[in-house]
């Protein structure tokens, strides 16, 4: 009698077990928020010689969004780490926007402080520059020029990250926003956020996943004498 | 700010109407009253002596015409309201006094459905002298023209961060400087710039897109379109130095983005 509701209650357990994996996993697909143009986006005119500056000479508050094009695609924590000069997680310090040399373009410069360093030669307290693409300048005639780029949700003053990156004039985000993850510092949640607004990203499935199993997989994908714990 | 026309015959400044709530109290202290209107027209204002917002802005020139305009009518005809605010929110610090703004679209030029700004100013300010009274509701509505914070190391500006967080000494202006009052009037005929103002944080945005229909619980089988609306804070001067230049683009500091549904999928 006690074999059968044990072999009962195991059966019972496990099916709620199953249930429950089930619909934390439609749970994961249905939180993800993605974004597409706007009809309006969709028709815009095609870019011109002109700079940025000229244009909002032009027409006094210029706006433009960017789409992502050419962004190298990615499919797991292994392929961002390896495609990185530089795997960080950073909390951000502060950030000031700036127009490119040729004036086609504005990003959002972030200083930031390393916590921990995964791969790369950096060491832990020091601080970095990360430059992501949009923002807005004001020229000194007052006129304003932004560059949106709503598919790539954008770092936070006093939030912590993870970042995945390349060094050049300064470092940037491998993929665009596929290079970054928001890390949760308090109780409150211990989620984690992919920054990828990109539809059909499959790094969105990071999106809400637990931290501690979020770097477990990160540590997995480094060299076994990097993989101390954190 | 579009104002109710011009201030008279011969002075073509928009006006803007003032009007002090029922917050301070069935009699407005005096402090704050004068600090609102001294010197400026009015029943109880021209008499007052001493500094306020409103002359601070008036006599400083531009294209508004401030006016204190205690009329309970606050649809339509007001414009700009003053009020002790009892429940000052945890999220504000240590934060002075915070203007709320109609909060625009810069695309669609669709707004929050609310036409009146306010301005809050905390419990206790009522004990501030008038100088510091008139010099901080002065800030707040340079907020409501469409000005900016301006980073604490650029000095002379209104809208310059202030150095000390004693809130009842803090604020040392007499007069709207003039690249403040040049500011304004840029903004002054520009509705998009005036609607994405960046207050202490980012404001809520309630128009345009389309209702979200399962605001707490989203469908397992439905997808969610998002557009974008980035906010940023006028950063005059950064790591590298003083960006304010002739001839150089100000930086500005990104502060958030507002993502507003613009459709969903449902299958």
């Amino acid at each position: 009698m006690n074999k059968r509701l044990v072999t009962v209650g195991l059966i019972s357990a496990t099916i709620l077990i199953a249930i429950g994996i089930a619909w934390a996993q439609i749970g994961k697909k249905r939180k993800g928020m993605v974004w597409r143009p706007t009809p309006q986006q969709q028709s815009a005119a095609p870019d011109d010689s002109r700079t940025l500056k000229e244009k909002a000479r032009d027409s006094r508050n210029f706006a433009k969004t960017e789409a992502p094009k050419d962004l190298q695609e990615f499919k797991s924590l292994k392929e961002l780490t390896n495609a990185s000069n530089l795997v960080v997680i950073g909390t951000v310090k502060t950030n000031i926007t700036r127009l490119s040399h040729d004036e086609k373009t504005i990003t959002i410069d972030y200083t930031m402080v390393a916590e921990k360093v995964y791969k790369g030669d950096m060491t832990e307290g020091d601080d970095f520059t990360v430059s992501v693409p949009g923002g807005k300048v004001i020229f000194r005639d007052g006129s304003a020029a932004s560059v949106s780029t709503p598919w790539f949700k954008k770092m936070q003053d006093n939030k912590t990250y993870l970042l995945f990156l390349k060094q050049g004039e300064t470092f940037t985000t491998i993929g665009g926003p596929r290079g970054l993850f928001q890390i949760p510092t308090d109780k409150s949640s211990r989620a984690v956020q992919a920054h990828t607004l990109i539809e059909g990203d499959p790094l969105l499935k990071y999106n809400d996943i637990d931290v501690k199993e979020f770097l477990r997989e990160l540590r997995q994908t480094l060299p076994k004498e990097k993989r101390g714990k954190s | 700010m579009p104002g109710h026309g011009p201030a008279s015959t011969t002075d073509n400044r928009r006006v803007i109407n003032l009007r002090i709530s029922e917050s301070w109290g069935t009699n407005t202290p005096a402090n704050v009253w004068n600090a609102v209107c001294a010197q400026s027209p009015g029943t109880g204002c021209s008499n007052a002596t001493g500094p306020s917002a409103i002359n601070m802005w008036n006599s400083a020139g531009g294209w508004y015409f401030f006016q204190l305009y205690q009329s309970s009518d606050t649809a339509g005809t007001m414009d700009i309201q003053i009020v002790k605010d009892s429940t000052w929110p945890a999220s504000m610090g240590d934060a002075c006094a915070y203007a709320s703004t109609p909060v625009e679209d810069p695309q669609t030029g669709q707004g929050a459905g609310f036409t009146l700004s306010t301005i809050h100013l905390p419990p206790g300010s009522e004990n501030w002298s008038q100088q510091q009274l008139a010099c901080v509701i002065a800030h707040e509505m340079g907020h409501v023209v469409g000005l900016y914070d301006m980073d604490r190391s650029c000095a002379g500006s209104l809208m310059t961060a202030p150095s000390s967080k004693d809130c009842s000494t803090n604020c040392n202006l007499t007069q709207v400087p003039s690249i403040d009052v040049e500011a304004a009037n840029n903004h002054a005929n520009d509705r998009t710039r005036c609607g994405i103002t960046v207050l202490p944080r980012p404001q809520p945005f309630y128009g345009g897109g389309v209702t979200d229909p399962y605001p707490f619980r989203y469908d397992p089988i439905c997808y969610f379109y998002y557009d974008a609306v980035d906010y940023y804070r006028v950063c005059a001067c950064g790591s590298s130095g003083c960006q304010c230049q002739p001839g150089q683009e100000i930086g500005l500091r990104y502060v958030g983005t507002v993502y507003i549904l613009t459709g969903y999928s449902c299958y």
